[in-house]
């Protein structure tokens, strides 16, 4: 065969691989314009209107984003502050949890696998469930932890959802207590699992000890995964709903009322749409500016094998 | 031809699955299919959005939560004309039922379901032997309920054991009270917070007096009902649907309770706030007559005695219905209610008729004084800038 037939038919083969590839893709990029690029692009052109549903929107331009911003909305403010205060809390306190856990885990010693369905098994339980469980667990007059705490001699027990003082780290025990033996725990079991045992042994040989052996070697290799969670982390923590709205339906006094949860009910109970519509792409564009700000911080603290620098 | 039928879940809809196959055969050509749709706030979301893609149903469950808006908004029609074609005699239903349901003097639905909210106390009678209190005496007035709420409020250790009395929450649960003492929530218009009048505020600082002396925890997630069927409550604030909830089914013999009406207050009156679980008809059906044929069933009164008498709905405001010696005789809280419905304070709508957005804050703003956590000078300044802020914003 000539080199130009050679080419041409390469080049053909190359063409129908790349139809080929379309084709298969095509089911899902059909599914994301449809259901999520369009939906998206509707919900911006609301977010300039008034929208109640029941009759047509009517623009009314920057209105919506000006009413968010100036703070004449008394609870977009707070709401934002009080989510960014619980991703601040919470995500460190996940990430940690769970590596503690992990490298708990990842010690080779008689029964782990029953300790990691153990650990494992609260992330399981449904937002909803959870919620409902710990309300019980904390009710300030029936509650198993009240009582436990009389009877060790406390006094004055605390109200936990009870109280604006205590609902929010109410919430963070309850939500810590699913997700530090769930997907980022087994994530980082997978992480440390991959960290090649020449290093430790080269990093023994040397005269390391534990802690040593944990700050230069396993987090330094770690870093991707460490990375993968808190990206994951914080997004999640910003879109808290769910236990907040079950357990405490935002109160008492808004203590619990997040961002998602004010949109919700702007939305739902208000349906301010136009606005609600608003306050998501706000929410939107930060989710992005701090995920675009990890992404390039990575670089200075992320290794990955293999790369050089 | 097919009608549907709009439901909130529960036991409104779980009715109408025994009531559709007997309409259905006395009725052949008429199809009723029945959506059932989440309970509120979502119900009204989900309305509003099968209004707007020409899905809603037919005929359409509509409590008085969102009613007077849905029915500015042409969700609902107007039930004048059909009532005047059909001659459908009105003069059994009682005026404050109609007077509700009527939106800048048009009819655009029937007090399907009416209740005063809560207006009465749920008691344990055989906590209230145990301490010699009669129930005739504690409802003597407001200040001889607290003083036997206290009376009856037992503690150990340090933790409240018995609890003498837990009022209820948010506006539907505040309301009777205020209004008992003379007050009101806003003005007439629904624009101007009332609750700085003094009238107002003695009725919260009674609600407070009970929080702090003789309740649970507010907002402690407990349900009051199943604590007053364990015997752990001796009185609790009740409104028509607790003689179903807990019911005798829940206490199941373990005491002799019963339900009287909450005393009358300082301004002479039992406070009320007359609540309706409407039915209307959506303004796009296509099917007017026959949607207006199941309405009539719905609100026959002997298909309205099976659902009261079990726990399916409350009683229409029907004369006929509110009257019936079968549930006087034998249902507990009906014949205790039924005196206050003719003359039953309205229902407090918004002007902005936002009055879901409203409730919801009225909770989480009261809770700092229910719990202790805010004095009550200082807890209102914050109640009041809160609510306002509500009633100042545009039309829903």
């Amino acid at each position: 065969m000539q080199a130009g037939t050679r080419a041409q038919h390469k080049s053909r083969r190359a063409r129908a691989e790349n139809i080929a590839g379309w084709l298969w893709s095509s089911p899902w990029i059909l599914g994301f314009f449809i259901w999520t690029l369009g939906p998206m692009i509707y919900s911006l052109y609301l977010s300039f209107t008034k929208y109640s549903i029941s009759s047509a929107p009517s623009w009314i331009g920057w209105s919506n984003f000006q009413h968010a911003l100036s703070g004449a909305d008394s609870l977009f403010w707070p709401s934002l502050i009080r989510t960014f205060t619980w991703a601040v809390i919470v995500v460190p306190l996940s990430l940690s949890g769970s590596l503690l856990t992990a490298i708990l885990l990842n010690q080779r010693l008689k029964g782990t696998p029953i300790f990691r369905t153990l650990f494992f098994l609260p992330s399981l339980t449904p937002s909803v469930a959870l919620a409902l469980l710990w309300q019980w667990l904390f009710q300030p007059d029936f509650g198993p932890i009240n009582y436990l705490l009389s009877k060790a001699g406390m006094v004055h027990t605390p109200l936990w959802l009870s109280s604006q003082y205590t609902a929010m780290p109410s919430l963070m025990i309850m939500t810590l207590w699913g997700a530090i033996g769930g997907g980022t725990m087994i994530i980082f079991l997978a992480g440390l699992q991959g960290v090649p045992s020449e290093l430790y042994e080269a990093a023994n040989m040397d005269g390391a000890g534990s802690l040593s052996r944990f700050f230069h070697v396993t987090l330094p290799m770690i870093t991707p995964t460490i990375f993968f969670n808190l990206v994951i982390g914080i997004i999640g923590a910003l879109r808290t709903f769910a236990t907040a709205f079950v357990a405490t339906n935002g109160g008492p006094h808004y203590a619990t009322w997040f961002y998602i949860l004010h949109l919700y009910n702007t939305a739902f109970q208000s349906f301010d749409m136009g606005y609600a519509s608003a306050l998501a792409w706000i929410f939107f564009v930060i989710v992005i500016f701090f995920t675009t700000i990890n992404v390039r911080l990575s670089r200075h603290w992320v290794y990955y094998e293999g790369e050089a620098r | 031809m097919e009608i549907h039928l709009n439901f909130r879940t529960g036991s409104d809809a779980e009715w109408q699955q025994k009531f559709i196959p007997q309409y259905q055969a006395a009725n052949p050509g008429v199809k009723l299919t029945l959506d059932v749709l989440p309970g509120e706030p979502d119900y009204w979301a989900k309305i509003q959005a099968l209004f707007a893609t020409g899905q809603v149903g037919d005929f359409i469950w509509a409590s008085v939560g969102n009613y007077k808006g849905f029915a500015l908004k042409n969700i609902f029609s107007p039930l004048d004309p059909i009532i005047a074609k059909d001659k459908y005699d009105m003069s059994d239903y009682s005026t404050p039922g109609t007077s509700n349901m009527t939106v800048n003097g048009k009819l655009y639905g029937l007090p399907w379901g009416a209740h005063l909210q809560s207006c009465a106390v749920m008691y344990n009678q055989d906590l209230l032997d145990k301490d010699g209190v009669k129930i005739e005496d504690a409802t003597k007035s407001f200040d001889d309920l607290y003083a036997a709420a206290v009376k009856l409020t037992k503690s150990s250790g340090g933790k409240r054991t018995q609890f003498g009395f837990v009022p209820s929450s948010g506006q539907t649960g505040m309301l009777p009270v205020v209004r008992s003492y003379g007050g009101e929530f806003y003005d007439q218009a629904g624009q101007k917070l009332a609750l700085d009048s003094p009238q107002a505020m003695a009725g919260i600082s009674w609600m407070l007096k009970m929080w702090k002396d003789a309740s649970i925890t507010f907002g402690g997630g407990l349900n009051s009902s199943e604590l007053f069927a364990n015997g752990q409550i001796a009185m609790v604030h009740a409104w028509y649907g607790n003689q179903f909830d807990p019911g005798e089914k829940a206490i199941n013999g373990k005491f002799k309770w019963d339900i009287a009406l909450m005393p009358k207050g300082p301004a002479n009156v039992i406070g009320t706030m007359f609540t309706i679980n409407g039915i209307a008809m959506s303004s796009i059906t296509k099917h007017p007559d026959e949607t207006w044929g199941y309405m009539k069933y719905m609100m026959d009164p002997v298909n309205q005695v099976q659902i009261v008498e079990n726990g399916g709905g409350r009683p229409a405001a029907r004369h006929s219905v509110l009257n019936n010696t079968e549930l006087m005789t034998k249902m507990k809280a009906h014949k205790v209610f039924v005196p206050l419905y003719d003359t039953a304070q309205p229902w407090p709508e918004p002007g902005n008729h936002r009055w879901p957005e409203f409730n919801t804050a009225v909770d989480q703003v009261f809770g700092p004084i229910w719990t202790g956590q805010a004095t009550i000078d200082a807890g209102m300044k914050d109640v009041t800038s809160k609510l306002q802020e509500i009633l100042d914003k545009p039309t829903a």
